[in-house]
């Protein structure tokens, strides 16, 4: 059974004046046992407020949410605390995520002192244990966050998250405002703590570079729609979805020898405000548009590979090959 | 190429705040043409330095070097010593312009991007309005924003990140400047928005041949857009080189480490090193920072502070193996 299963997810914030932001606009994706599965885009197109709903910080206008069988829109009391314990967050900005008062044991205790554990020393025990599971010591247990390098700020925050021994870990770009240095460690840990304790991860971010390391499927998405979706291999190697194109020809790598690719996107993301479905929203921008795709919105096609891509040209191509 | 003309020389930078450096002993040399990669954690030092070279230093910190000048026609222009006044009249929003991340908060919230535009025009050369306003509409044109007409009537409000970063980007270059100091001028942007700019501003470059100094903390950057590298941590220089060599053999350890851990990122290789880099900076010792993580430490990394050890071809690095 899938881990998690989102089917057909919106969610739109009202605007004054009868406007609606479309931030998510169908979504759907799953999640197995143990996988990771890299969500990207730019700003804007939705993919934190696809994590807000996952956890519960926020409710979807349609769709559902099942974690392992369970609809999270229509939870029990009785199940509440348990799913909170199960679905974690790792959030982005490591020192505005920590308690600036709190020392860094009561920090990573308190969500197991909200689910009700009240055992004192397992408390302790199951700090340090956590503490030495995102590669710190004891000395921390004392500290406060403002003593801390912002990787340690960040492995606490993991800390925090790993302590109620989750299934499902959303980690909405963990790494973004972190230095270079720091990003490497975390993605390391992260890896790690995958490997130890079998957690699935929904990773959400705009870096590229991070999300191949960790992802072992990948979903594209653009103005609140996925529009590619595959093994992580896949879609870096064989992007086939012009937006996917042009983000990884945006990517710098850091090798001067390496030429790099030659980027064609002009503009910047329209605003998801008023979103209309009944044309691809990346046509106004894509340079293969054809009148079809200002007409109508392209639907999800699944290419022999396994490949998901949810493009007019792909579609063609299907018919071509059946026909 | 053209030849190698002198651009900027620094030497003996420091910067303290109070007793604490921010910056110590600061000095390298740049050439006409020169896009210099200025790389470095937060708090090493990029702002404080580029601050230092336009003689912004925020008050409550002392400034001194030994020297600080840029050439401009062949001819050498102090910056240290000379006043103010001069600076702003003849080199500072003219010849040495500045691009700053979170461009947005340079800006007046209640007037337009092309008065404020026309307003920094005019302070810098005599022009007539309509004068200043064309020329602003050719510059919007040329950082490629969406709708030069309107935009110059936009407030700084309705444009996006991407947007007030191309007007910052315009007004730095308006002037046509030898020399630009560029403070990470594209940080917390879309990677999209990101590429487009970085591809401007180097096409700009290789035509004017300025010289740039771009203080970043990513190595995809450094990588794309740089020939010379600096790396800076907690005040010092760690490596000067040419990218080239900075990226296929980085001399100081803690370069070493951080490509490292960037391609830790492209490469999916489950044997990658595993090593977390501690710096010794916290422990209060007198020694190298790196040596408690470097595989070639000595007993003397741990108690000698390391010198700059120049090499034959102008790069240098601070360690005391070489």
């Amino acid at each position: 059974m899938d881990t998690l299963k989102v089917e057909n997810l919106h969610k739109r914030f009202p605007v004054k004046g009868g406007h609606h932001i479309f931030a998510v606009n169908g979504v759907s994706f799953s999640i197995r046992p143990g996988e990771t599965l890299g969500l990207v885009g730019e700003s804007g197109c939705g993919k934190s407020t696809v994590g807000r709903m996952i956890v519960r910080l926020t409710q979807p206008n349609e769709g559902e949410l099942l974690f392992e069988g369970q609809n999270l829109s229509h939870v029990k009391k009785k199940d509440d605390r348990r799913l909170r314990r199960e679905i974690q967050m790792v959030f982005q900005d490591p020192y505005g995520s920590l308690n600036p008062r709190k020392k860094v044991q009561d920090i990573i205790a308190e969500p197991m002192r909200l689910s009700g554990e009240k055992n004192k020393e397992f408390l302790k025990e199951k700090v340090v244990s956590i503490l030495k599971m995102v590669e710190l010591n004891e000395g921390y247990l004392d500290k406060y966050p403002i003593q801390l390098t912002q990787g340690e700020q960040q492995r606490i925050g993991v800390a925090r998250a790993f302590v109620t021994d989750p299934k499902l870990v959303v980690l909405d770009e963990p790494t973004s405002l972190l230095d270079i240095r720091f990003r490497g460690e975390i993605v390391l840990l992260l890896k790690k703590l995958q490997q130890e304790t079998g957690c699935s991860y929904l990773f959400i971010s705009h870096d590229l570079n991070i999300v191949y390391q960790l992802s072992h499927r990948v979903a594209v998405m653009y103005l609140g729609r996925i529009v590619e979706e595959g093994e992580a291999e896949q879609v870096f190697r064989n992007p086939l979805h012009p937006y996917t194109k042009a983000l990884l020809s945006a990517t710098l790598l850091p090798d001067p020898k390496q030429q790099r690719q030659e980027f064609f996107l002009k503009g910047e993301v329209p605003s998801p405000l008023d979103l209309s479905d009944s044309q691809c929203n990346f046509s106004a921008r894509c340079p293969f548009a054809s009148e079809q795709c200002k007409n109508c919105l392209p639907g999800p096609v699944t290419m022999e590979s396994g490949h998901k891509v949810s493009c007019f040209l792909f579609h063609e191509e299907l018919v071509k090959t059946a026909g | 190429m053209s030849e190698k003309t002198p651009a900027i020389q620094v030497e003996g930078l420091t910067v303290k705040a109070g007793e604490k450096y921010l910056l110590k002993d600061i000095g390298f040399e740049l050439y006409s043409g020169d896009v210099l990669g200025l790389i470095g954690e937060t708090g090493s030092g990029k702002t404080v330095l580029i601050d230092a070279i336009g003689r912004n230093t925020a008050p409550g910190l002392s400034m001194k070097a030994d020297k600080l000048c840029c050439f401009i026609d062949g001819k050498e222009t102090d910056l240290l010593q000379k006043k103010e006044e001069e600076l702003a009249a003849t080199v500072w929003g003219k010849k040495m312009t500045f691009i700053l991340s979170n461009a947005r908060s340079r800006f007046s919230p209640i007037m337009t991007v092309g008065e404020q535009f026309i307003n920094i025009l005019k302070s810098n050369q005599d022009m007539t309005d309509k004068q200043a306003a064309q020329k602003v509409q050719e510059m919007f044109s040329l950082v490629q924003m969406p709708d030069p007409k309107q935009n110059m009537n936009n407030y700084p409000h309705e444009l996006s990140g991407g947007m007030i970063q191309r007007v910052e980007i315009a007004i730095a270059l308006a002037m046509s400047p030898k020399f630009l100091l560029a403070d990470e001028p594209t940080m917390g942007l879309d990677v999209t928005v990101q590429r487009q700019i970085l591809d401007l501003m180097d096409g700009l470059f290789k035509k004017s041949s300025s010289s740039v100094i771009l203080a970043t903390r990513d190595l995809g950057i450094a990588a794309n857009y740089c020939n010379k590298v600096l790396v800076l941590y907690n005040g010092e220089i760690v490596e000067f080189s040419d990218v080239h060599s900075f990226f296929e053999n980085p001399r100081h350890p803690y370069s070493r480490y951080l490509l490292e851990i960037a391609f830790v990122s492209n490469d999916k290789d489950p044997k990658a090193k595993q090593r977390v880099f501690r710096s010794q900076k916290d422990k209060g010792m007198n020694g190298c920072f790196c040596s408690g993580s470097c595989e070639r430490a000595q007993e003397e990394c741990l108690t000698k502070h390391p010198q700059i050890h120049l090499f034959s071809d102008g790069s240098f690095v601070r360690c005391g193996r070489y």
